[in-house]
């Protein structure tokens, strides 16, 4: 059928009732190159032809397609605010690579269970489904990569039951730069009740009525979730390293010649989430922002996990 | 229930590769109405200016309320 050519693809999961249904859209000759695929979607969405003809089908249907028709290459974790859409901005350069930043729809996907808790059963094939039907292949395209919502990392079992050969990297900062720019803008995972307390400790659910506090917590089971899962496929990368994604590169087992290699070097140069901006180092403003109460949070339940974080990488480096 | 001129030329088009080239060129929204009256002319189907209008802007809206429906 026409609608199942590869220009069109899932700008998300809308209800009829209690049935969910995907929505689809056509991206025409649109790349995925915005810092995030919602501002690609949205830009085609507001197209008078998806206005017209975007369309919604059973959410079931997905599961007869599990095979992407492009390779997915990897998955991108990561703590927020870390430097991991640096990375995606990086591949998704080139234009062999499709780079999907967060997509809705595969959020909305793992979110089924808290609407409907019999989904929890059908999540891995609805998964593959839904990145089948996300990892077409338009042109030269040869390399998928997700970068996930950073909760995700919270469901890096599931994960790895959906997609159990595909290598994984973990994106990290010192926590008290991502606190600090959590404070600047608070992304609505941040917001007590979003994550489902199931995935969080019991420390965050107390935490609940202080909202740095609970930034905290969450970004503490983050952390711990990464380590926990870290032999199964993982590697951990520190956002210092950046922009050399070539560690990155390797473990997603891409080979890029060197013009490829310059031209991901060239997207680095630019502020990844205000591509018209230079990028520059803000590490230490965001510092010199954070409250002391921020300090003394990190310092007491984030730093040990950060150690423990670096004392993984260099092992994994040396 | 019997389907409108619309309903029928949306399905129409999403079976038509070419028809959906040529109306996804058309991205001022005028001109867009304009060629879908058209086409679906051509096809025998009766489709009112005011209906594609119409379903355009509840499709705008519904997109920019989409987080109320996630």
């Amino acid at each position: 059928m026409s609608r199942h050519s590869a220009a069109w693809v899932p700008s998300g999961i809308r209800w009829n009732g209690a049935d969910p249904m995907v929505e689809w859209c056509h991206l025409g000759d649109l790349r995925a190159t915005d810092s995030f695929f919602e501002q690609t979607v949205d830009r085609a969405m507001r197209q008078p032809f998806n206005l017209l003809f975007g369309h919604r089908t059973p959410l079931h249907e997905l599961e007869q397609a599990q095979q992407a028709e492009l390779k997915l290459a990897g998955l991108i974790f990561h703590m927020s605010r870390c430097g991991s859409t640096v990375v995606s901005q990086m591949l998704g350069a080139l234009e062999r690579n499709v780079v999907l930043s967060e997509p809705a729809a595969l959020d909305q996907v793992v979110r089924l269970p808290t609407r409907l808790p019999d989904m929890r059963d059908r999540l891995v094939p609805l998964m593959r489904g839904m990145v089948a039907a996300l990892g077409r292949k338009r042109r030269v395209e040869r390399d998928l990569v997700i970068k996930l919502d950073a909760w995700h990392v919270l469901l890096l079992p599931l994960f790895r039951r959906a997609f159990p050969a595909v290598p994984w990297v973990f994106v990290y900062r010192e926590p008290l730069e991502v606190l600090a720019s959590l404070a600047r803008s608070r992304p609505a995972q941040m917001l007590p009740g979003w994550i489902p307390a199931s995935l969080l400790s019991p420390d965050a659910a107390a935490a609940a009525a202080d909202i740095d506090g609970y930034a905290v917590q969450v970004l503490a089971c983050y952390l711990r979730a990464a380590i926990d899962s870290l032999a199964d496929g993982g590697l951990l990368v520190e956002y210092r390293e950046l922009p050399d994604i070539g560690r990155i590169i390797d473990h997603f087992g891409l080979r890029y010649d060197d013009a490829e290699l310059g031209a991901m070097r060239a997207a680095a140069l630019q502020d990844a989430k205000s591509p018209r901006v230079r990028f520059r180092p803000d590490g230490a403003a965001k510092r010199a922002e954070a409250s002391e109460e921020m300090r003394l949070l990190t310092e007491t339940h984030l730093a040990p996990l950060h150690a423990r974080l670096e004392a993984l990488r260099l092992a994994q480096r040396s | 229930m019997a389907q409108t001129a619309l309903a029928e030329f949306q399905a129409l088009v999403l079976q038509d590769d070419d028809l959906q080239q040529d109306l996804r060129g058309r991205l001022d929204r005028e001109d867009f109405v304009q060629r879908v009256l058209e086409r679906a002319r051509e096809r025998g189907l009766a489709v009112g200016r005011a209906e594609v209008e119409a379903a355009l802007n509840a499709s705008m809206q519904s997109w920019l309320m989409r987080w109320l429906d996630r």
